[in-house]
């Protein structure tokens, strides 16, 4: 009757401190709601990866070499970059570059979200090699797939953390900006109104603007060109008219699905021996830093510009250039609301919140091109 | 992991490439829709 109870002599306490991060990730799922369909898989996940000799994972019992079926989809998936960009063309499909079409201008604002990352760099440089602070500086991307596919052509040693902290933070954007928006604005600040006068943009323009995008992108960072051209590639499937079941089953089915996998194999890189270690906890706490430097960055550029400015911006709609969409814009249209009720920021902040999908990409390949 | 803090010094100008880079490549796709936009107006426009 052994075998009934052997495997409860070989688990850790590390082990059982996976457990309680994965139950707290699923807590934040179901009972908060934040970004269920990612921290669901990733918490459940680490408890399945975390069980003594678990099949889930490749492992080697008694010197035998027995294959899981996560580290197979790790291998056939991330290792080679492939989810992340298949989610990507979801992303692109999902992401309506129409108020952004009509309002150029605002692009400015998601190139100054992404302080973060470059800063984050620079502290990391002082803990980390320089591939692998780069890895961990484009978690302030707020762009899961961006971090991943820069942490896996850099060949950084620290993907899972890195892929981790991308995704975790993502969930926990409605957290962390608010209380930094706050920190930067007076009420007064906050309660700027901006008038939103519809624009007629072409359709032609509509769907020029993703093969523009990537011809231009891919002419500066060719590194980069997978990101930006799946990302584009997505939203001329949803703009060109002539493809709505693919755009719908990119936007709908294929994004949950691969967000379904992707959650799980995230997952199967948390195995205790392997996450918690010291340089985790700098990575998650590098990470974290970036956000909130990336949320500042937008917050303060909007504050300069206001300086020059006769017709004020709401200096919050700079904090959503960060990519997570469209979590990030719909935190300023309700913070908006919150200081005034007849202050509708939704398509500024929507419009800032899509150019911050650009501009991590082009960060992200930025870095690709200055560490590759 | 090495605490090695000239290295923070080192990559500041990384800061200014990268902001800059992102600014003029987001600079030029701003800057390729305000031609578009002029140049397709009144082609089966849609209200943004």
């Amino acid at each position: 009757m052994s075998f009934l109870y052997e495997n409860l002599f070989a688990l850790t306490w590390q082990q059982v401190t996976m457990w309680v991060i994965g139950g707290i990730l699923i807590w934040l799922a179901i009972a908060k709601e934040m970004e269920p369909s990612l921290l669901l898989p990733i918490g459940f996940g680490a408890i399945l990866v975390n069980l003594p000799f678990s099949g889930a994972v490749n492992q080697y019992i008694s010197g035998l070499f027995q294959e899981g079926p996560l580290s197979s989809l790790y291998e056939a998936g991330i290792a080679n970059e492939l989810f992340p960009l298949l989610l990507f063309i979801g992303i692109g499909a999902m992401c309506d570059f129409g108020p952004l079409l009509a309002n150029p201008a605002l692009m400015v604002f998601g190139a100054a979200a992404q302080f973060g990352i470059f800063f984050t760099f620079c502290l990391g440089s002082m803990f980390f090699a320089t591939n692998d602070a780069a890895s961990i500086a484009t978690i302030a991307a707020a762009d899961g797939p961006t971090a991943i596919v820069v942490a896996q052509k850099l060949h950084s040693i620290y993907l899972s953390p890195i892929m981790v902290a991308a995704y975790s933070y993502m969930a926990l954007v409605p957290i962390i900006q608010p209380p930094v928006i706050r920190l930067l604005t007076s009420r007064k600040e906050r309660q700027i109104r901006m008038d939103y006068e519809p624009k007629s943009v072409s359709k032609t323009t509509r769907i020029l603007f993703p093969i523009i995008i990537t011809v231009i992108s891919g002419l500066i960072s060719p590194a980069s060109v997978s990101l930006v051209g799946f990302l584009m590639f997505g939203n001329l499937l949803k703009e060109c008219g002539v493809l709505r079941g693919l755009s719908d089953t990119a936007q709908g089915a294929m994004a949950n699905m691969i967000t379904l996998i992707l959650g799980l194999t995230i997952a199967s890189q948390m195995q205790a021996e392997q996450f918690l270690k010291l340089d985790t906890l700098m990575i998650m706490g590098l990470g974290l830093f970036g956000f909130v430097f990336d949320t500042a960055g937008g917050v303060m550029f909007a504050k300069l510009l206001n300086l020059f400015l006769k017709k004020k911006v709401n200096p919050m709609i700079g904090a959503a250039g960060i990519s997570a969409f469209p979590m990030s814009g719909r935190i300023i249209h309700k913070m908006g609301l919150k200081e005034d009720n007849q202050n509708f920021l939704l398509m500024h902040s929507m419009a800032v919140n899509v150019s911050g999908q650009i501009a991590s990409v082009v960060a992200g390949g930025l870095m690709l091109s200055f560490f590759l | 992991m090495n605490f090695t803090p000239i290295n923070f010094v080192n990559n500041l100008p990384y800061i200014l490439k990268g902001e800059l880079g992102t600014f003029i490549v987001l600079g030029v796709i701003a800057l390729s829709v305000v031609i578009l936009n002029k140049l397709t107006h009144g082609d089966d426009d849609q209200l943004s």
